[in-house]
């Protein structure tokens, strides 16, 4: 897959003026990472993604995925960059079913399954593919880092072609969550 | 080998094309092959799935190989181009020939076939279409509702009617009276009474559904059947229950209906993958684009390379021949036109390297000649100028180019030799009389002697002209003049021959004195002893004295004519009218034997003495009567050319044979019995004194013939 940046900046001098300002740009509006003991847990919401194409691939039954990818940081205030600690998949697949008028919604991390739901509710798909909390992603192993952590996450949907031809996904910008720290059971 | 060699080259490169075009035709038969798969599935495969990226994959494989390819050709091209490589330029013009001829049409190709796709696929999406299958959901939708709003609102009713759970009768009488599916009562999660048509196929309703019913006081289900037929349950909260009733819609209705919501679902997905079908389109396109466009740069490039590649390599060839490396070869495999034209370059080369070769195996062998010529020539030069014998050359032209120490001191030559200083010495003319002789051209080989008069006294020299070997033929190479110095060679043959002389005549002497002795003591004899025939033998006596005296005084005057020649006083003479005088002398002397003259001079005197010429006519013609049989022919024949005058006498007598010839002028020499042997050696003094030269040949058929030849002068 090319990344949407460098499609963009690829065919920058060849797409009609204003295409791209047409749309708006899907993003990570929040995003919270939070510890429970060892367990870290994210709430976010995406805005901008539920555009009029999303809608119709969803509503004419095709599998249509969401794919978050999440990173754990340590933040190195003295260094270049940051530690990766761990990272992981997490991927909403919605479907729908024309003859039961359902929607079926199939979350997985790292490629195990979360949830499977159905729903009739077209704006509780969408807050299912878009929004989430309280999903645990990651586990601080007692010999990790405990301070300066957090969260970084972006998003990626299935999207149009470069030069008709070459399949390209739509992501998102890196979002970087509040910093937190794993407190220690003892 | 190198047949071998380019062999391989070939079969490699064709290796190579034949590789590629089967490359092409698997790709685009795994292309074709995943394609009409493809139609029997899920058109979300076809489009997000594997097909597509790999078309991806492939395309941009292909266009990155293109551009690559393209990209060093060019740059290879212009590289070529800049470094002024012959065939560079024969290069890019075949190159992007093919390439525009093959470019060109499959662009267009390209550009038609896929506007032609776009159009086809957007027609799939036209508004008829999406209207009629947008009213046929609604009328789905609108038949659905209808069944839902019917099971809700009887639902609704058994939720405000509230019958008794546990009683199944009146639950199953409330079903068959509202003429449903089934009815169900659930507790929380937990199903309490079931009143069904067939109890086993309804499956208690998930719990999701019953929180949600909860939560929002209905909520409807639909379930597809194993039959095909559906079952649409509503949910209602009433109380402290849920109830649900189903309602079934028999197995064709819920075809018909899940027709229409496939037609719509596979609609929109259509819809909703229409830039992936586009793509997955223009992509199959592309790539046979792609690869017919790959190949013919490729092919075009081979091609051109095949073509140029032996033009360069000839081009190169001949470079180094000019400059002169003769073993400049075209090693580049070719056939055709091209390949005879590096076939004969070869054979030219072959032919050229062979010809320096032998040139300068020439040149070798012409150095070492050279220096073999050069060790003769001093060779030459060293003997020349240590010999006695004097040696004179001249060219085909008459010039002198050799004339050695020893011929200036025999010739007293000083300063610059030509023939016309030879020419201002009038004692040197039976020289150059020899010189002229020699470039007639029927000259033989020449020899004359002469006699030079100097303040030293006489020098008599033999002189032999040999002409050269010709230069080539039809051309003479000059003359070769050697001058022997036989001064004291002739002195001591003369010495030798007066002796010899002297001895015969002594012995010629003796002879007729012994016959005088004793006829002198016989006449005394008879004289003492007297008789009647004294007188007689005296007489006798007498008479034999006589003519032995006469002997002895014709030996002495004989003698005395040669000794006692007179000096030559030539004056012009009518030659015939001699020859005829000295012939007439002789007619008649012998019966049976003819005298004639053959007069073939033009001119009508000649410059000699006439008295000694006719003393040598007349004995050679003494010779010839002698030396003929009883019959024979005598002829005197006079003739001239350019040498000068030729005097022949020739018989048909007994002839002289070759070993007497060398002698035969020779003082002492004689074949007659009581010859004195001087007649020959006084023709030769006298022939010698006009500066001429006598030979003997053979006549034919038979007999001698002795020619004299004098000066024209």
């Amino acid at each position: 897959m090319v990344s949407r940046f460098f499609a963009a900046a690829a065919v920058a001098g060849l797409l009609p003026p204003g295409i791209a300002a047409e749309q708006e740009k899907p993003r990570i509006e929040a995003l919270r990472a939070e510890a429970r003991g060892p367990d870290v847990f994210v709430g976010f919401r995406v805005a901008g993604a539920l555009n009029p194409e999303l809608a119709t691939r969803i509503e004419s039954g095709l599998e249509t995925v969401v794919r978050y990818e999440i990173r754990l940081y340590r933040h190195n205030a003295h260094w270049l960059w940051d530690d990766l600690m761990d990272s992981r998949k997490y991927r909403v697949a919605v479907t729908y079913d024309p003859i039961t008028r359902e929607y079926v919604v199939v979350e997985t991390l790292d490629g195990r399954p979360l949830l499977r739901s159905t729903t009739h509710n077209f704006s509780e798909v969408a807050r299912r593919l878009l929004s989430r909390e309280n999903l645990l992603v990651f586990r601080v192993r007692p010999d990790d880092w405990r301070t300066n952590l957090y969260v970084r996450m972006r998003v990626a949907f299935d999207s149009g072609y470069l030069f008709t031809i070459i399949p390209v996904d739509d992501r998102t910008a890196w979002k970087e969550s509040n910093r937190f720290e794993v407190k220690t059971s003892s | 080998m190198k047949l071998r060699a380019d062999f391989a080259r070939l079969r490699r490169d064709n290796r190579l094309i034949v590789g590629l075009l089967l490359a092409v035709l698997v790709v685009w038969s795994a292309v074709s092959a995943l394609e009409q798969r493809a139609n029997a599935i899920d058109p979300a495969t076809i489009t997000g799935g594997l097909l597509l990226f790999v078309l991806s994959y492939v395309n941009i494989t292909l266009i990155a190989a293109v551009l690559f390819v393209l990209c060093r050709i060019l740059l290879k091209t212009w590289l070529e181009r800049r470094r002024r490589i012959l065939g560079s330029r024969f290069q890019t013009k075949l190159l992007v020939t093919y390439l525009g001829l093959t470019a060109i049409p499959i662009g267009l190709l390209f550009f038609t076939a896929t506007g032609l796709l776009q159009r086809s696929i957007d027609r799939w999406f036209s508004t008829p279409v999406r209207e009629v299958v947008g009213r046929a959901r609604v009328v789905q939708d609108m038949a659905e509702k209808r069944v839902v709003d019917e099971t809700l609102e009887k639902a609704l009713g058994l939720g405000q009617s509230a019958p008794d759970p546990a009683a199944s009768g009146r639950l199953e009488e409330l079903r068959r009276q509202e003429r449903l599916d089934s009815i169900e009562a659930y507790r929380g999660v937990q199903r309490i009474a079931l009143a069904a048509e067939t109890p086993a196929s309804v499956d208690p309703l998930p719990a999701e559904v019953l929180r949600k019913a909860a939560a929002s006081g209905q909520e409807v289900k639909i379930e597809v059947l194993p039959d095909q037929s559906h079952r649409y349950r509503a949910v209602v909260k009433a109380g402290g229950l849920v109830w649900a009733a189903a309602t079934r819609v028999g197995p064709s209705e819920a075809r018909a209906l899940d027709a229409i919501a496939a037609a719509w679902s596979d609609y929109k997905k259509l819809e909703a993958q229409k830039p992936a079908i586009k793509a997955a389109n223009i992509s199959t396109f592309l790539l046979i684009t792609l690869a017919i466009l790959f190949a013919a740069i490729w092919v075009g490039s081979t091609l051109a390379r095949r073509i140029t590649g032996p033009i360069a390599a000839l081009a190169e060839s001949t470079r180094r021949l000019h400059s002169g490396d003769l073993t400049a070869r075209v090693d580049v495999p070719a056939s055709d036109e091209i390949g005879a034209l590096v076939s004969s370059f070869n054979r030219m080369a072959d032919g050229l390297q062979e010809a320096r070769d032998a040139q300068l195996s020439s040149n070798e062998e012409l150095q070492a000649s050279n220096r073999r010529l050069d060790l003769e020539r001093r060779l030459l030069s060293t003997v020349l100028e240590s010999v006695t014998t004097g040696v004179l050359a001249f060219d085909s032209e008459g010039r002198v180019t050799v004339c050695n120490p020893a011929a200036r001191s025999l010739l007293s030559l000083e300063g610059n030799v030509t023939v016309e200083s030879l020419r201002r010495r009038p004692e040197l003319a039976p020289l150059v009389t020899l010189v002229e002789q020699a470039r007639t051209p029927a000259s033989a080989p020449l020899s004359r002697e002469i006699t030079l008069h100097s303040q030293e006294g006489e020098r008599r020299l033999e002189i032999a002209l040999r002409p050269l070997s010709p230069a080539s033929a039809g051309e003479r190479g000059g003359w070769v003049l050697a001058i022997e110095d036989t001064t004291h060679v002739a002195r001591e043959q003369k010495l030798a021959a007066w002796s010899d002389v002297a001895r015969r005549v002594a012995h010629e002497i003796k002879n007729p004195l012994t016959p005088i002795r004793l006829s002198a003591e016989r006449i005394a004899k008879r004289l003492r002893a007297g008789g009647p025939d004294l007188p007689e033998a005296i007489a006798r006596g007498t008479k034999v004295i006589v003519e032995e005296v006469d002997f002895l005084k014709s030996l002495v005057d004989e003698f005395s004519r040669f000794a006692r020649l007179p000096e030559m006083r030539p004056e012009p003479t009518d030659l015939p009218a001699l020859a005829r005088r000295a012939v007439r002398l002789f007619e008649g002397a012998r019966e049976g034997i003819a005298l004639r003259v053959e007069n073939r001079l033009f001119r009508q005197t000649v410059l000699v003495d006439p008295e000694q010429i006719k003393r040598a006519l007349i004995n050679l013609l003494d010779n010839a009567l002698e030396a003929c049989d009883a019959s024979g022919e005598i002829t005197v024949r006079l003739s001239e050319d350019v040498r000068g005058i030729a005097i022949e006498v020739a018989d048909t007598g007994r002839g002289v044979p070759p070993r007497d010839r060398d002698k035969l002028f020779l003082p002492d020499f004689t074949t007659k019995g009581r010859g004195t042997g001087l007649g020959l050696a006084i023709v030769s003094r006298i022939v010698a004194d006009h500066n001429g030269t006598i030979r003997v040949e053979d006549n034919r058929p038979r007999g001698a013939r002795f020619i004299i030849e004098l000066p024209a002068a």
